[in-house]
């Protein structure tokens, strides 16, 4: 039994009610919004307190992903995946880099968009360009993960064509968010996310407690994987051996820098009411990978003891395998998958709906009124923000379903990150290094991206399952990036040096 | 007294350090139902958190 059973009409009906909210709560954001401009439909004019901003930051960086990819991988690889509460408490600890800073600019300045600071700090537009490719591309990329993982957990729900199921649940779910995502913006979707932030937190809580109600404790898994009689099954409890531990290394500073550029995450920074609420919402977020990404692992272990045998794409489902035994148990296990169920929905529609929110803001205001109608008001670029949301949701769903068992969850994650840590040297070090010059950040950038693409998808033999010794090709780009930049820069800045004595 | 930014970069360095069990060889021993490198692992995960809070919570920042 690899499937849960379809969903009685109760189930469908307190689904169907959560999913409704969600388009209710757009409309309330819809009629509390104070201007048609852009600041107030994509920042919700700065106003966020620290129960929404937690809530939103929380449901926005772990997704989809953290339930099923995480504990996937945790099946795959074993107890080496506790890595992952490292690397998501690293992204906090990169926040401290830049955030402080960045969040005292975006107040004086009235930045919107990750560009605005670019723009504040270089007055480049190369690097404004270039930059704002990137993190849309990474964005599009991360939210096209976000629909694969809905039309996979409907896929398991409904009798019928598992296809089907795949291309109606992708449709369905994109539809609910990009119609309270396009009436009420930020407000809309930072709302959504404090309901789904809230239901993702029990559901991660309820899904530790039917693990230990179901298999008993961590340690009676752990024993039975010891005394398994495959030594495949052993291996994923063994001490990590060197190759393990660099590429240990190379997830939390790959994760750790830039998931915290994230351009919706950035877009968080800018839109909190106080440095204080900030400081205050940093500060819970740095223990919230005990609470969610370890509970994936956790349910990793449970299922390499007790549920062996899965591989490859097939893996990624092994929480849905787990779920849908735990389901036939009693009618109390029903309703915790029911809820399980809809926490996982939320996990994925919270992370998606920024991520595109983000990538609107990004293209009508750094694209459209850049490249296009430099005088477009307010008003209109929020309205093309709109439609290029709309545009761009039909194309990746279309792809979602053209994509559908083509890759692994994790393979995806591993691309966009080797992509947006180029943009490290811009934002991390520009901020605090006032020598650091435009030219060379986007030689820099682009060389960066250039070896990490090359790297991942060149075919070296010595690039083993994505990773160099190791290490992540983003890593290398990163290390060549970084000497361009300072090198260039201090170039220059000597040249200029001489020139003006 | 405040800690420098030197200070706080060497104290992440030693915790992320330690936090990557290298230095521990194959032990069978289990600490609270899981192996022990797993357990250091977590442990020093906690403290980073710990540590990044206490920064979080006492530093000033420019707009303050």
């Amino acid at each position: 039994m690899n499937e849960l059973l379809p969903f009685h009409a109760g189930a469908w009906i307190f689904i169907g009610l959560y999913l409704g909210s969600l388009i209710g709560i757009g409309w309330l954001g819809y009629r509390a919004r104070r201007e048609n401009t852009l600041a107030d439909f994509y920042l919700a004019g700065s106003s966020f307190g620290f129960v929404i901003l937690f809530l939103t930051l929380y449901a926005t960086q772990y997704s989809g992903n953290t339930f099923f990819g995480y504990t996937g991988k945790t099946y795959r690889i074993g107890y080496a995946w506790i890595m992952s509460v490292h690397f998501m408490t690293a992204i906090i600890v990169c926040y401290l880099i830049y955030a402080p800073k960045l969040y005292a600019l975006a107040r004086k300045h009235g930045f919107v968009t990750p560009t605005d600071f670019l723009q504040h700090r270089y007055a480049h537009s190369g690097l404004n360009l270039i930059a704002t490719v990137i993190m849309v591309v990474v964005l599009a990329n991360f939210l096209l993960a976000q629909l694969m993982a809905m039309g996979r957990a409907m896929q398991g729900l409904t009798p019928g064509d598992p296809v089907l199921a795949f291309n109606y649940g992708v449709i369905l779910l994109t539809l609910i968010m990009v119609i309270y995502g396009t009436l009420g913006g930020i407000r809309a979707i930072a709302w959504t996310d404090a309901i789904q932030g809230a239901v993702l937190m029990a559901g991660f809580m309820i899904l530790l407690f039917v693990l230990y109600q179901k298999f008993g404790s961590l340690g009676v898994a752990t024993q039975a994987i010891q005394s398994s009689a495959d030594a495949e099954i052993r291996a994923r409890l063994a001490w990590p051996g060197p190759e393990r531990l660099r590429e240990w290394c190379s997830y939390i500073l790959l994760v750790g820098f830039a998931g915290a550029l994230y351009p919706q995450a950035i877009q968080r920074i800018y839109a909190a009411r106080s440095a204080k609420v900030l400081r205050q919402g940093l500060g819970v977020m740095v223990f919230i990978p005990f609470v969610t990404t370890l509970i994936a692992v956790t349910a990793g272990i449970y299922a390499i003891a007790w549920y062996p045998g899965l591989t490859g794409v097939e893996s990624d489902q092994i929480l849905t395998v787990m779920l849908a035994d735990i389901q036939q148990h009693s009618g109390f296990g029903y309703w915790l998958v029911v809820v399980l169920f809809a926490a996982a929905l939320s996990a994925m529609m919270s992370t998606a709906d920024s991520a595109l929110l983000s990538i609107s803001s990004m293209l009508s205001k750094d694209i459209y009124a850049v490249l296009i109608d430099r005088t477009a008001p307010q008003a209109t670029l929020t309205r093309v923000g709109k439609l290029v949301s709309w545009g761009l949701v039909a194309c990746l769903v279309w792809l979602a379903i053209y994509l559908q068992d083509k890759a692994s969850l994790i393979q995806l994650l591993d691309r966009k990150f080797d992509l947006l840590i180029q943009l490290v040297p811009a934002f991390m070090l520009g901020i605090h290094w006032q020598g650091l010059k435009a030219g060379p950040v986007v030689f820099g950038l682009c060389a960066g991206v250039v070896i990490a693409l090359l790297l991942a998808y060149g075919g070296f033999a010595a690039v083993q399952g994505g990773k160099l010794y190791g290490f992540h090709p983003g890593l290398y780009g990163l290390a060549v990036n970084l000497i361009i930049a300072c090198c260039g820069s201090w170039y220059a800045g000597r040249r200029s040096g001489f020139a003006s004595t | 007294m405040p800690l420098s930014v030197r200070t706080i970069v060497l104290i992440y360095l030693v915790l992320f350090g330690l936090a990557i069990p290298w230095y521990l060889p194959e032990d069978p021993r289990l600490v609270l139902g899981m192996p022990l490198w797993v357990g250091t692992a977590l442990l020093f995960s906690f403290i980073i958190s710990l540590f990044t809070a206490w920064l979080l919570l006492r530093m000033q920042w420019p707009d303050e």
